[in-house]
């Protein structure tokens, strides 16, 4: 039985248009995915996801243009097949007249066929990983010196944040203790404290576009340099209970003197017993 | 029965009934065989339900979540508990007892025998046994729905220390049933594996070597593998959970020295090989899908298989890319981000293989087949929207946002919905031995397809505007109620109820098709394949005389024959086939 | 914070959203027959939907969930304490795990007039008396009681609608409890908002000792009124 079986070895008819078409379009491939590259390395691109969000602490321009090389890179493959797979829909629809080719080759004419874009999608990846770890790293793995640190205590399903005070020292008697409004100085570097009394939470501020969970149990820091004054939401972003949803705080982003009123009234009414929330 | 010379175990086992014609008791029919066809429609029929189930928790949810503080139609006030009830149990439904029974279980019991030319699983009353432990499951899961307390609304990663402690989650018994519910899942699913596993390596037919094995089979059987691999772990993580819930240990309490991360790695390393799970059968679906209906022979049957092979290794050491801002050692996110995006590689390798096997082909847009072309296309956005959430630091912003739903769907989707209707439109003759409606089966397929985009680009976009997951109602967050956004959230909700409704088009075409509908032959599609050589639908025993198989299973359109296919099983000996001077 | 602001709209008018209704309801044979829930008695039902999760159906409570008996405390009390806690004047201390829980929870609740619905609901129902959680001397209680907090809470211990002390007889002994340490500790009644508290907190301080507290709870949540 073995002699017909369809030899792999016969020459098809449709392989060599097709070795030359695909020879041809992932050059092309390789240009414009090069050109998009550069492109994004000397253009600031972070304007466009700002356009939908702002971008309102030092390193979210960082990871908007991250999004957007990854658009562009991935982009490129997304609209290259879709084009590819509408032409051959339509070059090859059936209709009368019409038969269709028997391709038979050597397996390895296919891996030739799959090896050309198959290096530029690992040249495209690495591109990415790079850029994606870099970015990383700035964010998770290091941090400026602060210029002030706040705690950030998540429970079901509230926030407590404490502010240092005159002072500039947690843990003192002048610390400020706020539920659900958080008050930092604007273009100063923040460190935060992350902690958890019972479940996961998540501090995120999509405006600062930085998110971390809180892990009961444990201290997490983190850091942020706000650029510009304004209010704006902290949501939870890790499934917390019921009150999942119900836990809004307010992020109030303040100029020098905005925040000197502030830490002037946290100071008349932490005098109030039992720590009195100042609002 | 006895036409080869060395019976495989799937062909000898003597169950008595396949040589008796009398009628059975119904109940012993419908309720007690062994017959993998039977048992597959048992799956089939069950994950349909469980479907509906879950769908209409989607509708509702979402309709919450456009219109928010109305009730919504046909279900009422949704409070933040049962908010939170049914977005976990839509994705637990939607994975575990949709996709996995319809993908995995309904199409892989119908399939192998039929396809590796078997009359039978190799351990067909472990296969009964399966889809009962399935079937208690599927109850004890509807069940918790309605005990004190509620259903368990801790999301379907079930987070500790939220699931492990009543006091926290507020369902005490919604959320032990939940875990029993999924645990049995599984139990289901490894008895089913191992089934499905041993038939496809000891009982194929004579002559079928392993690049004869049609895809479908080869991608349910890497499947498999991969779920027995990467089940355990999160297995002995639910009994911990179980433990921690009901007899006061602490495994991921951190007061008393537990770890609540530690779930999240068991769960993960579970759960990230669980979306190739599912997706493997669907791909070997359109592997067989595609070629049939654009004549054409699959192009590189060795790379899709190898790269198939490939993701599913890969798949094992990508985790902790939905960890990387839990709390893990920040590096660690270097390491799994890297191997994330290079997963883009073999996905990437077997979407050319598709492509490129429409390449000079004769396509006929049959509804099958416009199921498996609207695969590639959806399936394209999930994957190239999965770049981004593997990036580290582009995660940062996207990670629990719309963004992760709209990629998440954007893969499940085709996985889960488009690929079991292409399985189901494709072999609905063969199971039913009747044809579907091929028009109302195109105005379901548009409808569903339309809807579904309209449901799931807005929300990309109120992803990247910082809508995150899993929150009842935005308008405590004023950020979030910008009429853009709102606009973009009710957009993706009215799309919801049509699609929703557009189901009810394809309930009726296949329940009115399965009685009244067009007779089918044998083999409508001249299909290669060993399943259309039996009749439609198979008898028990499924091949009146067991095949053996001379060649690969998508020989379509070959130069040397007079009709465009060649199947499996035909015997070169048949020489009136050939053309005389294309002979060899 | 709490966002009174009615919930802004989309550009997709009410007409398509109804329509889009009509049509679900349509096909789907009709919908359910308490739609429109225009009459008080049922939108009142409806809301207390929000706090059933905790404080259960028939206001029973759930100590699991920190949450109260409420059944047949009275209206005016219930409106006042959740707008006590809308205002951040209750439930707003770093410590009180319990306010911190209830506190989102009112944000289900969009203003005064769903305050005043939920709380006629709850009202109407009637109080669940539970077993103690607790051991305590319930005739001490009683001495203890009369002599420290009759005077505004009543001797049945019905409480006072003038003066925003609300009904005893009948809460659950732990919730008493965890009461009476907050408002001794400040956790609960120090704001300078908190009329009530500041009246409360020093009558806590009466009671001399756990003990003295845990009697007292134990006494009430017992207590059964002559008029029941």
């Amino acid at each position: 039985m073995a002699e017909h079986r369809p030899s792999p070895d016969s020459e098809g008819s449709g392989w060599q248009p097709l070795a030359r078409s695909v020879f041809f379009t992932t050059t092309l491939g390789a240009i414009i995915v090069v050109s998009v590259v550069l492109f994004y390395i000397f253009s600031g691109g972070e304007d466009y996801i700002a356009r939908l969000i702002p971008a309102l602490s030092s390193y979210a321009g960082d990871i908007d243009h991250l999004i957007l090389l990854i658009a562009a890179l991935v982009g490129f493959w997304f609209f290259a097949a879709l084009f590819a797979f509408f032409v051959l829909l339509f070059k090859y629809r059936a209709r009368p007249g019409h038969k269709a080719s028997y391709l038979a080759t050597h397996e390895h004419q296919l891996e030739t066929w799959i090896a050309w874009p198959h290096w530029l999608v690992i040249a495209c990846d690495l591109v990415i990983i790079v850029v994606a770890v870099k970015v990383w790293h700035m964010v998770k793995q290091v941090a400026p010196p602060p210029d002030t640190t706040v705690r950030i205590i998540a429970q079901q399903w509230s926030w407590t944040f404490r502010h240092p005070g005159p002072d500039n020292k947690l843990d003192t008697a002048d610390d400020i203790v706020t539920i659900d409004r958080l008050h930092v100085p604007v273009n100063k570097v923040v460190h935060f404290q992350l902690r958890s009394k019972d479940v996961l939470h998540d501090f995120a501020v999509p405006v600062f576009r930085l998110k971390q969970d809180a892990v009961p149990g444990r201290t997490i820091t983190g850091w942020f340099k706000p650029t510009r004054a304004g209010a704006w939401d902290i949501q939870c972003a890790e499934i917390c209970g019921i009150g999942h949803g119900l836990m809004p705080a307010r992020l109030f982003v303040e100029t020098p003197e905005q925040h000197a009123a502030f830490l002037d009234a946290g100071a008349k009414s932490a005098q109030l017993p039992g720590g009195q929330p100042i609002y | 029965m006895a036409s080869h010379s060395i019976p495989a175990p799937g062909h000898s086992e003597p169950l008595g009934h396949h040589d008796a014609h009398h009628e059975e008791h119904w109940f012993l029919k419908y309720c007690w065989s062994v017959d993998h066809k039977m048992i597959a429609k048992q799956y089939m029929i069950t994950g349909l339900f469980m479907a509906i189930i879950g769908g209409f928790f989607a509708y509702v949810f979402r309709w919450q979540l456009a219109f928010p503080n109305e009730p919504v139609p046909l279900f009422g006030v949704v409070t933040p508990a049962s908010y939170n009830m049914m977005i976990t149990q839509h994705g637990t439904i939607m994975i575990f007892y949709v996709a996995m029974p319809l993908l995995l279980a309904a199409f892989g019991n119908y399939l192998i025998p039929l396809m590796v030319g078997a009359d039978d699983m190799v351990f067909p009353r472990l296969n009964r046994a399966s889809y009962q432990v399935f079937l208690i499951s599927c109850i004890i899961l509807i069940w918790s729905f309605f005990v004190p307390g509620g259903g368990f609304g801790g999301a379907w990663t079930s987070y500790p220390p939220l699931s492990a402690s009543a006091s926290y989650n507020l369902t005490p018994s919604g959320s032990t049933l939940w875990l029993l519910a999924v645990a049995l899942e599984f139990v289901a699913f490894l008895m089913g594996g191992i089934n499905f596993i041993v038939t496809a390596m000891n009982a194929r037919a004579p002559g079928m070597k392993f690049e004869d094995v049609p895809m479908a089979v080869w991608m349910i059987v890497i499947a498999s593998i991969m779920f027995m691999m990467s089940v355990g772990p999160l297995f002995a993580g639910s009994v911990l959970l179980l433990m921690d819930q009901n007899f006061g240990t602490h495994f991921f309490d951190p007061r008393t020295g537990g770890d609540p991360v530690l779930w999240q790695h068991l769960f993960w390393f579970f759960g990230h090989p669980e979306v190739y799970v599912v997706l493997l059968p669907a791909l070997g679906f359109m592997a067989e899908i595609l070629p049939v209906f654009s004549r054409k022979k699959l192009f590189g049957y060795r790379t899709l298989l190898y790269s198939s092979i490939g993701t599913a290794c890969l798949s094992f050491f990508v985790w902790a890319h939905h960890q990387f801002i839990a709390g893990i050692d920040p590096r660690m996110a270097n390491v799994f981000a890297a191997t994330t995006v290079l997963i883009s590689i073999p996905i990437a390798e077997m979407m050319f293989v598709f492509i490129a096997t429409l390449y000079g082909s004769a396509i006929q847009f049959t509804v099958p087949m416009l199921w498996a072309l609207s695969f590639l296309a959806e399936f394209l956005v999930g994957g190239v929207t999965g770049i981004f959430l593997g990036a580290s630091g582009a995660d940062i912003h996207f990670h629990d946002t719309y963004f992760v739903l709209a990629h998440f769907h954007y893969t499940f989707f085709p996985i889960a919905i488009i690929g079991s209707f292409a399985g189901l439109t494709y072999w609905f003759p063969k199971m039913f031995g009747r044809h579907l409606n091929e028009f109302w089966g195109k105005v379901h397929f548009w409808i569903t397809v339309i809807s579904f985009n309209f449901i799931w680009m807005p929300l990309f976009f109120t992803g990247i505007m910082g809508d995150h997951r899993r929150i009842y109602s935005f308008t405590n967050f004023p950020d979030l109620m910008t009429p853009d956004r709102v606009l973009l959230r009710e957009i993706s909700s009215v799309a919801t109820a049509i699609m929703g409704l557009a189901q009810l088009i394809f309930f009726a075409n296949f329940f009115y098709s399965m009685y009244r509908g067009r007779k089918a032959e044998a083999n409508p599609y001249n299909a290669n394949t060993l399943e259309w050589q039996c009749p439609s639908p198979p008898p028990h025993g499924n091949f009146a005389e067991m095949p053996t198989v001379y060649r690969a299973p998508y020989e379509y359109s070959h130069p040397d024959r007079e009709t465009d296919f060649w199947p499996q099983h035909e015997p070169p000996a048949g020489a009136g086939a050939l053309k005389p001077e294309g002979a060899h | 914070m709490y966002d009174s602001n009615p919930v802004k709209r989309g550009r997709l008018g009410s007409s398509t959203r109804v329509a889009a209704a009509l049509a679900l309801a349509g096909l789907l044979g009709g919908c359910h027959p308490d739609q429109k829930l225009s009459a008080s008695a049922d939108r009142q039902k409806q809301l207390y939907a929000y706090c059933m999760q905790c404080h259960q159906a028939d206001g029973s409570g759930s100590k699991l969930a920190g949450a109260p008996n409420i059944g047949g405390l009275d209206a005016a009390y219930v409106e006042l304490q959740l707008t006590k806690w809308k205002d951040g004047v209750r439930g707003a201390h770093p410590d009180d795990a319990e306010g911190l829980r209830m506190r989102p929870m009112v944000r289900t609740l969009k203003g005064a007039d769903e305050f005043k619905e939920v709380a006629a609901y709850v009202a109407s129902l009637s109080t669940v008396y539970a077993a103690p959680a607790l051991y305590g001397d319930q005739d001490n209680g009683a001495k203890l009681y009369q002599a420290s907090c009759a005077s505004c809470h009543g001797a049945e211990g019905l409480g006072n609608v003038a003066m925003g002390s609300p009904r005893l007889a009948g809460r659950n002994d732990w919730y008493i409890v965890t009461q009476l340490h907050k408002f001794r500790s400040g956790v609960r009644g120090s704001d300078p908002r908190d009329a009530q508290g500041a009246m409360m907190r020093p009558m806590a301080m009466a009671l001399p000792d756990e003990q003295a507290i845990r009697d007292v709870a134990v006494y009430l949540s017992q207590l059964k009124p002559k008029e029941m």
